[in-house]
């Protein structure tokens, strides 16, 4: 796999994004999250949960112009998500704080 | 992994719809059909699987064919559902508002047994009383009940009187009136109380001394119930500490109901996403939480619901005039004041559009606790999947027709955000940003993620019929919508793009888009095409 996230598990289990959903990951078994990018690689671990998430686009009702813009892990600091983005056109990577303590 | 997505489009005279429950006078309860077996939280539609049997109010069944598509969000299906049953009504029951009322949810159901899995399907009629039921068969050829949730289910018809009522004081009518602006199906919940107990009979809200959630807990729904009752909610994350991951990997609630009635739920309930409403107890109380880490905690909230003693002043009883009502919605639209009533007149309810009237003769007060319910029906979607906009013929130095359409997810994601719309080509039209009598593509928007502007209070709207060109040819929006763009350029990135509001309630759905162009004066040819494109983040 080029890109995407991998999930090492507790019991050493690795997990794939292009073998398996985000939502059958057991979250509470993660030990480390990684976001890999044609041989690029940013790794989480010891944290509390973590999270995925994709930024997409689409011309209207034309499915085959799906693409993904953007990968991101990340995750938890109580109300706090700490997300790390990577272009998918790029490569390029950039930081995110994104607070939901008070909305 | 890929979102599967669609756009679906409404005609622009679409509206909504108020309804007393059928000529019942907004009194009494709906019946209902709860899917109780576990389904998890995908839901597989096939062609074997399509039809859903549906009796209302005991009147002649009938099949609706339902969305296909592999590991579809439930409260897509649930909205795919209400929207079919809708569309059964006009064909088949003359718009009766037993079927162009009744409304399908994905909820955490607070029925008494023990149910593995809480979060279900719900198809109430848009009926109001004991005559008001919902069957949903069991059996036939390509039956969508199992994969649904109904091989298991409880059905109960409607009562004459809400909350344990055993009469009501006031003996008048009650009237709807104005229009209903919101884009999604709704229900509003008006309790006549002066407030005095708290907001929406609803107290202040204490956080347990363990527990370290540090996201916003919301409060919603109004409380109607003959005593008092003590909700304390405990959290457990043995699966998970955070929403959104699928059900066996969140956190899940339950609860314990103390004071003037047993109303504990000792089934926990999965909080599947955040954002999203999910009842605690049967009496009206509803919560909601943002995305942010749980713990295991025992309380985590305590919640205190006061029954309504008074509609002014001291007093249990008062006359149209004095007397006053709290009103709350099933979506969250909360009045957070009470409101007087008006001898002769109308007055607010929710902030969409619609008022109430309490009409009397002597002797016809408002008694604290009489409730009465407004079923609202969402405009109904014109076509799903579509694949173009054709604006038609349009001549030179003229604005087309508008089109209305809203995007969603349909599967492959739990929420969506950060919703941008943009022109990603403007194809073979020569005249566009050219500074030469340019042609224009336009963009407005309004809807449940971001409702009006308006300097004018209540600012709930989320759809408005009728829109003209002229609402949408400048940057600065009419008071009934959220923006504005007289022409959209052509940009290459999420950043550039249009905002466009987003809600989890009733699926993964965009708000709604008006488009439309204004041909330049030079424009030449025929069968132009422009390319739009939508950016939006998922996980």
């Amino acid at each position: 796999m080029r890109r995407g996230w991998e999930v090492e598990l507790s019991n050493g289990v690795i997990l794939r994004e292009s073998d398996l959903d985000w939502k059958k990951v057991p979250k509470n078994q993660i030990v480390r999250l990684s976001l890999l990018y044609d041989g690029r690689i940013w790794n989480l671990s010891g944290k509390e949960a973590y999270f995925v998430k994709y930024r997409a686009s689409v011309v209207p009702g034309i499915a085959e112009s799906f693409r993904v813009e953007r990968r991101t892990i990340g995750f938890y600091e109580g109300a706090k998500k700490i997300c790390y983005h990577v272009e998918e056109s790029t490569g390029k990577f950039s930081m995110e704080v994104i607070d939901n303590s008070g909305d | 992994m890929a979102a599967i997505t669609r756009w679906v489009q409404y005609a622009i005279t679409a509206s909504g719809i108020a309804n007393d429950g059928r000529g019942n006078g907004c009194v009494g309860t709906r019946g209902y059909s709860i899917a109780t077996a576990d389904i998890g939280d995908t839901i597989d539609i096939g062609p074997t699987t399509n039809l859903l049997h549906l009796s209302i109010d005991g009147g002649a069944g009938t099949y609706i064919t339902l969305y296909s598509g592999t590991g579809l969000d439930p409260r897509f299906v649930a909205r795919d559902i209400t929207e079919k049953i809708h569309q059964e009504a006009e064909d088949s029951f003359g718009g009766d508002a037993q079927w162009a009322q009744a409304i399908c949810t994905w909820e955490n159901t607070t029925i008494t047994g023990t149910i593995t899995d809480r979060n279900g399907f719900v198809i109430r009629s848009g009926t109001l009383g004991s005559s008001s039921s919902v069957t949903v068969a069991t059996s036939g050829t390509n039956s969508a009940h199992t994969v649904l949730g109904f091989a298991s289910k409880s059905e109960a018809g409607g009562a004459e009187l809400p909350d344990g009522k055993g009469a009501y004081t006031f003996t008048g009518t009650v009237d709807i009136g104005g229009s209903y602006y919101g884009f999604f199906d709704e229900v509003y919940k008006v309790v006549a109380c002066n407030g005095s107990q708290g907001t929406n009979n609803i107290g202040t809200v204490t956080k347990g001394g363990s527990n370290t959630y540090g996201g916003t807990m919301t409060k919603g729904g109004i409380f109607n119930w003959a005593g008092n009752i003590t909700y304390v909610i405990s959290i457990n994350t043995d699966n998970g500490t955070t929403m959104g991951n699928g059900t066996g990997n969140v956190p899940r609630m339950n609860w314990t109901g103390s004071g003037g009635g047993a109303d504990s739920q000792s089934d926990w309930v999965e909080l599947l996403y955040p954002d999203y409403w999910y009842y605690v107890g049967k009496h009206g109380l509803m919560v909601k939480f943002t995305d942010a880490v749980f713990n295991t905690v025992n309380p985590a909230w305590t919640i205190p619901c006061y029954k309504p003693d008074y509609v002014e002043g001291t007093n249990a009883t008062a006359a149209i005039g004095t007397a006053k009502y709290m009103w709350s919605s099933d979506r969250g639209d909360d009045c957070q004041t009470a409101v007087a009533t008006v001898s002769g007149g109308y007055t607010a309810l929710g902030t969409r559009g619609l008022t109430i009237q309490f009409t009397g003769g002597a002797g016809s007060d408002l008694g604290a606790g009489d409730c009465y319910y407004v079923i609202c029906s969402a405009p109904r979607p014109s076509d799903y999947n579509i694949t173009s906009l054709n604006y038609g013929n349009v001549t030179v130095s003229t604005e087309s027709d508008l089109k209305s359409v809203m995007f969603e997810v349909e599967s492959g994601a739990v929420s969506i955000d950060t919703v941008k719309f943009s022109l990603q080509s403007d194809g073979s039209f020569s005249h566009h940003d050219a500074g030469n009598s340019d042609t224009y593509f336009r963009f407005g928007t309004v809807g449940p993620g971001n409702t009006n502007t308006g300097s004018t209070s209540p600012r709930g709207k989320e759809w408005w019929p009728n829109l003209l060109a002229s609402d949408i040819d400048s940057d600065s929006p009419p008071s009934y919508l959220y923006a504005t763009e007289d022409n959209l350029s052509v940009v290459a990135t999420a950043d550039a793009g249009e905002p466009v509001g987003d809600c989890p309630l009733k699926g993964m759905t965009s708000d709604p888009m008006w488009l439309n162009i204004k041909l330049g004066a030079s424009e030449t040819g025929a069968n132009s095409t422009i390319n739009y494109r939508l950016y939006f983040d998922y996980n």
